[in-house]
């Protein structure tokens, strides 16, 4: 029995049933757009307009926005009101003395009682008194007395003062007046925030997420601007219970793509989660092949563009970088850079690193297996260069090329881990030593170094850290592949590979696309048209908005 | 696994696969020495041919919407005729895949690897496909579609890249080997066009199965254009009249290619773009044996048998002794092959369930 | 248990694969390489040839590489055929020889006499062997040319072996035939292969005897070897050679060639002397830069075919004389009436050479017959070959005189 099983547990294959996951495009889910709500004038009931800005906020899972309930006092009568702000966005102690304390707490001035009708002017003509009276009028109170805020406004509708709070006011609502209070309390207690370091732009904003969520989330509240980001929080990890934020549009974002993303955080059993690096590992379909499927950024710029399109952004506590997913082949490729370029500096910059991914996967097993296999399709003099710089190399060429690529690999890893003050002497070492001493010694051929040179710069031109890591650990697979067959296992290799990609899908949105399968990508492709040519949102992340700008965005141009 | 449907595109390329596939080997050769001269008027007149046996397919299946040819045997004459019709595809399949492979596994051999032994060399693709074939169901038709485009631009390439070899009047005289060769035996040729034979597996793998006609009718035009390059640049090149046989007629093609003195000798970077259009073609063909198999046998897990189908192929592939075996049965073999099963008879079994349905 | 039992597969997996092709890899690897670039073919005793192989030396490459030297080795092998005579050489230089690189196959006289099919079938079966290789008969023995092929304008023979085919464009002089096209015209039953001339300069190499072969008072009516150039390199490739299927039937003299490359499109600027119309002592020379149109048109009439030759040309005077205005049209016209004179009864000279002496249709004119039949048989039972011999050339040139270059008159 016991070899039985032993058998059975070697040679049962059992395939894997596959995750399968697929946004679907619900075109009936009606997105509640603003112009929808007829009415924008703050109402003067109370509990109205607390549903109202929480449904517009989203306040139920919405986690920064705060909502506080309290009752006011005035002229010894006591109001419901309440106030909204967004956290991280606002200096609390200024709500805290200066809004709350002066509101909530009965003083002297909230209690102070006097004439119902303020007298204005008297004048006595006929012993007839003609009194300018002044009505008592609630709204003037609280503003003149009441809130000991230099910058507060009055306003009537919903969109002011809704555009207040994004920006980091609070806003004050009262009980049985139809007006709102923006009171301006602006303020960040965290760190500041430092320029970006792993993913430099020349042309563009120059300011990074920090470890502090809240500061995250306000980065990118305070770019977007909007009520419809939606930030939910959760937390993960049985014993660490990091806190993390889902971020979305609410009214962009597919909902089937939001639920399955909240789907799976929620579904995490572990004790801790340390680290956004852990969480990508955590939520990937299959991490086979270390292919990267969610784009990690330290760029709150590149979230926002993200989230724009349709994307969710994960951020996790004490982690400078976001997750944004669904995340294709082209976003690994494309550079925060790219639209800030004109189009045609873009576009080069991105066939170019196209290019770079190329020569970093293919390179060094293409050497290997023209020498090995194909020499006919060097050029003559070429073929002679190579022979004569390889006459006194003792080595074979895939040991001289796997030596140097070893070598090269630990000149990368140790710069990266030595004290930055030692950090150019690798550099030096790595060049003099490495390079010219292994030429001079007759170890490696000096073309060698150049293949293995160009290899080096091209993987660091890929944008995304983690995308450059797996080519470089991929070209080995391709230089073992050459070596064994040339261009037959080259050909293999791409063919297995490309096949791979093509079976890989990062939240439903297969990997590939809009290359394969291929669709009407609506001008969301590698290469990017001018800006004002975007008309639509990929059309593979289904987002309830489909359109992003006007048949005629530049309507200046029209009218004339 | 068959969850996922096919786009349009992704089913287009897998016919055409086939046609490219077979056009890299002894093809070209097949169809000039068959017709001389008048290969291009011949192409022309079989790629009419084709359309019209495509617009019969369509019409007929027309009746049984998103119904493969299996489904449609089931429904004329119930499991038995199916489980036959569907062995009979298997067989079909593997049949021109071993062959096929066979022969250009001897081509990299006489080219690349002299020394090394064919069993290899085969297995080494046998090894890839089946790798590839275990990723879902639709990565080898997504690979497809980034593949295959590549390989219609080389072709585009070979020929405008040869054009100074060309010696146009190599058309003349017009009939080539005669009218009887070019129209009635000629006819024949439409073998050329071998994606037809999965046209009758596709409608059930259709994301949009309406679309059935609309995209076979592309994929014929497109492959009798790519036929056409093909056939054109190996006519121009070398005459039809001493045709010379030579093993891989587009490859000897491409070996007279030059750009100044540093772009020469380009056939290997063409011989890797074959190799994964081959790839290709063998992922398309496993693939598409593998859904007859779980349609006739009710297997849960088709992955189950990609193993064990290859092995199949592998052997099948091995079994010719010589070359002589295999351009035989690449040639005439496959030619009435196809001819017999998948022109005569499948539509003959279309006509008959269209009767039926009928007289219902 | 089952992933370690996994990766032992794919281990074992990738060893034997890495062992089944090692075999490969081991021949083709690019040490074990000898790189031949150039062959020589010569008649040997006994049924034998006699074929030499030029190799580069590896020093030329690197830095110490002495320019002054002849950096090239040539070895030589008596064997019955190429390959055995490949597989013999291997044996000798202990690494193998690889046709991939070859750039120029020459054989001797002697050789192309006996015919060439056999060793050229050879090459082309080579997988290895390129057929854009060019293709030289050479006037002496191919070793010898081979050995007198050095080149003092490039460090490497192959940058020249590379270019020299490139000045038949704008020269006229030969032509750029490689052994692809040798092989397909060879196996067409309707015309007949030509081979570059190739041959070592009297002049230079005074080991030779040096005959006053110049006797004829033109520049061009020269073939390889007889040309007046003296200079470093003892090789020079002028004219044709012509075959008839694969026997070398005779040699084209560089006006000759010129006419040929001109019926067959594959030149397209030239320089000729023309008469002088006024002056019959001196010739003008007229450089022809474009070939307007070429028009090829075959009759048949009574079994024998009438070629007719149309050929449009645009040419520009090159000598400058005194007291003319080459802005004048009636000068002009004389020159061009001259020049197309000229030309027309050098081409009719040439194609009558083929057609009656050699009986070798080189130039193509098939394919403006072919179309008049309707299949291969008939075409067959016509006969073209044999049927050249009969041929009647009716050849018209129009040349049109532009102007002369910088100098438009001269008083």
């Amino acid at each position: 029995m016991g070899i039985k099983n032993f058998l059975t547990n070697i040679f049962k294959y059992e395939p894997k049933e596959p995750y399968d996951f697929s946004i679907i495009n619900d075109k009936n889910e009606q997105v509640l757009e603003k112009d929808s709500l007829e009415n924008n004038n703050i109402y003067n009931n109370l509990s109205v307009n607390l549903d109202y800005i929480k449904t517009r906020y989203n306040i139920l899972i919405n986690s920064d926005i705060i909502l506080r309930e309290f009752t006011l006092t005035a002229r010894g009568k006591q109001y419901n009101a309440f106030i909204l702000f967004i956290d991280g966005m606002v200096d609390s102690n200024i709500i805290n003395d200066f809004v709350l304390e002066s509101l909530m707490l009965k003083n002297k001035s909230n209690l102070y009682n006097g004439n119902e009708n303020r007298v204005i002017s008297e004048a006595i003509t006929n012993n007839i008194t003609v009194r300018k009276v002044k009505r008592f009028d609630l709204v003037d109170f609280i503003y003149n007395s009441l809130i000991p805020q230099n910058n507060v406004k009055i306003v009537s509708t919903f969109d002011e003062i809704i555009a207040g709070v994004n920006s980091g006011n609070c806003a004050l609502f009262i009980d049985t007046i139809d007006k709102a209070f923006n009171i301006d309390v602006k303020g960040f207690k965290q760190r500041s925030v430092s320029t970006p370091n792993n993913e430099v732009v020349i042309k563009g904003p120059q300011e990074a997420f920090v470890e502090s969520i809240r500061t995250n989330t306000s980065l990118l509240r305070r770019i977007i601007n909007n009520e419809n980001l939606v930030i939910e929080s959760l937390n993960i990890g049985k014993i660490s219970k990091t806190y993390c934020a889902v971020c979305y549009m609410h009214n962009i974002a597919n909902s089937n793509l939001v639920a399955e993303v909240k789907f799976r955080l929620n579904n995490l059993s572990i004790d801790s989660l340390l680290s956004s690096g852990q969480l990508l590992y955590l939520i990937y379909v299959n991490s086979q092949f270390g292919i990267p499927q969610i784009l990690s950024t330290e760029r709150p710029d590149k979230c926002t563009k993200y989230l724009m399109q349709g994307r969710v952004i994960v951020l996790v506590n004490g982690n400078p970088y976001a997750l944004i997913m669904p995340a294709t082949l082209i976003d690994f490729m494309s550079s925060p850079e790219d639209t800030n370029l004109k189009v045609l500096f873009g576009n080069f910059l991105k066939s170019l690193r196209f290019i770079a991914a190329f020569l970093t996967l293919l390179l060094p097993g293409i050497y290997i297996a023209v020498t090995s296999f194909h020499q006919e399709i060097l050029p003559t003099e070429l073929l002679f260069s190579i022979l004569a710089a390889r006459q006194f190399v003792p080595f074979p060429i895939i040991f001289e090329l796997l030596v140097m690529e070893i070598s090269f690999e630990l000149i990368r890893e140790a710069g990266l881990r030595v004290p930055s003050p030692v950090g150019p002497t690798i550099g030096i070492v790595g060049a003099l030593i490495l390079g010219d001493a292994a030429v001079n010694a007759n170890i490696v051929s000096p073309i060698l170094i150049i293949i293995v040179a160009i290899t080096g710069i091209a993987s660091f031109a890929i944008p995304d850290f983690s995308f450059g890591f797996h080519l470089r650990v991929f070209r080995f697979f391709f230089i073992i592949l050459g070596f064994t067959a040339g261009f037959l296992g080259i050909g293999l290799g791409i063919f297995i590979y490309i096949s791979m990609l093509c079976n890989l899908s990062s939240f439903g949105v297969p990997y590939t696309v809009p290359f394969a399968p291929t669709g009407d990508s609506k001008k969301n492709g590698y290469f990017i048209p001018p800006i004002w040519k975007q008309e639509y949102r990929a059309s593979y992340l289904s987002p309830k908005k489909e359109k992003s700008q006007d048949k005629v965005s530049r309507k200046w141009k029209k009218d004339i | 696994m068959d969850k996922i449907k096919l786009s349009n595109f992704e089913a287009i390329s897998s016919i055409l696969i086939i046609t490219i596939s077979h056009s890299i080997l002894t093809l070209p050769k097949t169809i000039i020495s068959s017709t001389g001269a008048a290969s291009i008027l011949n192409i022309i007149y079989v790629s009419f041919i084709a359309f019209v046996v495509v617009l019969l397919i369509s019409k007929l299946l027309k009746k049984f919407p998103g119904l493969d040819i299996i489904d449609i045997s089931e429904l004329l004459g119930g499991k038995v005729l199916k489980v036959v019709v569907g062995v009979m595809f298997l067989i079909y399949i593997t049949f021109i895949s071993s062959v096929l492979l066979r022969t250009f596994a001897n081509c990299l051999q006489i080219v690349y690897y002299p020394m090394t032994d064919l069993i290899f060399i085969i297995s080494l693709f046998i090894i890839g496909v089946a790798i590839a074939c275990h990723f879902n169901f639709d990565s080898v038709f997504r690979s497809n579609t980034l593949i295959i485009p590549i390989v219609i631009l080389s072709i585009i390439f070979l020929f405008i890249a040869n054009t100074k070899h060309f010696n146009f009047s190599n058309i003349f005289p017009i009939f080539g080997s005669g009218i009887d060769a070019t129209f009635i035996t000629g006819a024949s040729n439409i073998f050329a066009f071998g994606g037809i034979a999965f046209l009758y597996l596709l409608p059930s793998k259709l994301k949009n199965s309406n679309q059935f006609k609309k995209l076979s009718i592309i994929s014929i035009a497109i492959s009798s254009v790519y036929l056409l390059l093909t056939i054109a640049s190996i006519l121009f090149m070398f005459n039809p009249m001493s045709f010379t046989n030579e093993l891989l007629p587009l490859y000897s093609a491409v070996r007279y290619i030059e750009f100044g003195t540093f772009f020469q000798r380009l056939d290997s970077v063409f011989l890797l773009i074959w190799i994964l259009s081959f790839c290709c073609y063998l992922g398309t063909a496993i693939n598409f044996s593998m859904s007859t198999f779980k349609k006739i046998t009710n297997i849960k897990n088709s992955k189950l048998i990609i193993f064990p189908f290859v092995l199949v192929i592998l052997a099948c592939s091995l079994v010719p002794k010589d070359e002589s075996i295999t351009i035989f049965l690449e040639s005439t073999v496959y030619k009435y092959a196809f001819l017999i099963f998948i022109i005569a008879f499948c539509l003959l079994l279309l006509f008959a369930a269209n009767l039926k349905r009928r007289k219902e | 248990m089952k992933n370690i039992i996994k990766y032992i597969f794919l281990f074992i997996l990738i060893v034997i694969f890495v062992y089944a092709f090692s075999s490969s890899y081991k021949s083709q690897t690019i040490d074990n390489l000898a790189y031949v670039i150039a062959i020589g073919v010569d008649n040997a005793d006994n049924n034998k040839i006699k074929v030499s192989f030029q190799f580069i030396e590896n020093s030329v490459f690197s830095d110490s590489g002495s320019s002054d030297s002849s950096s090239t080795i040539i070895d030589t092998v008596e064997a019955s055929s190429i390959d055995t005579a490949i597989n013999l050489l291997n044996t000798y230089i202990g690494k193998e020889i690889n046709l991939a690189h070859c750039k120029v196959v020459v054989f001797s006289e002697t050789v192309a006499t006996n015919g060439l099919s056999d060793h050229v079938y050879r090459l082309i079966n080579n997988s290895q062997l390129r057929p854009t290789t060019n293709i030289i008969v050479s006037r002496c023995d191919a070793k010898y040319y081979i050995e007198n092929s050095t080149s003092k304008y490039e460090k490497v023979i192959t940058k020249y072996y590379d270019i020299f085919p490139k000045s038949a464009d704008y020269t006229g002089y030969t032509a750029n035939v490689t052994i692809g096209d040798f092989f397909n015209k060879l196996n067409n039953n309707d015309s007949n292969p030509v081979a570059i001339l190739g041959g070592v300069n009297t002049k230079t190499t005074e080991s030779a005897p040096q005959e006053d072969t110049s006797s004829q008072n033109e520049d061009f009516n020269i073939l390889a070897n007889e040309s007046s150039i003296t200079g470093d390199r003892g090789t020079e490739n002028i004219g044709l050679a012509i075959f008839k299927k694969d026997k070398l039937v005779g040699e084209l003299s560089a006006i000759e060639t010129l006419c040929h490359s001109l019926i067959t499109g594959k030149t397209n600027s030239f320089l000729i002397s023309i008469p002088n119309p006024e002056n019959t002592e001196k010739n003008i020379d007229i450089s022809v830069s474009d070939v307007k149109d070429e028009n090829v048109d075959i009759d048949i009439s009574n079994g024998s075919p009438y070629v007719f030759l149309n050929l449009k040309l645009e040419a520009r005077i090159l000598s400058i004389e005194n007291n003319k205005n080459y802005l004048e049209s009636n000068y002009l016209n004389m020159v061009s009436e001259n020049a197309s004179k000229y030309l027309e009864e050098r081409i009719t000279e040439y194609l009558y050479k083929t057609s009656t002496e050699l009986n070798s249709c080189v130039d193509n004119f098939y394919p403006h017959v072919i179309g008049k039949f309707l299949t291969f048989e008939d075409w067959k039972a016509y006969n073209w070959t044999s049927n050249y011999q009969n041929c009647f050339f009716d050849v018209d040139v129009n040349i049109n005189i532009v102007s002369s270059l910088l100098l438009t008159e001269n008083n």
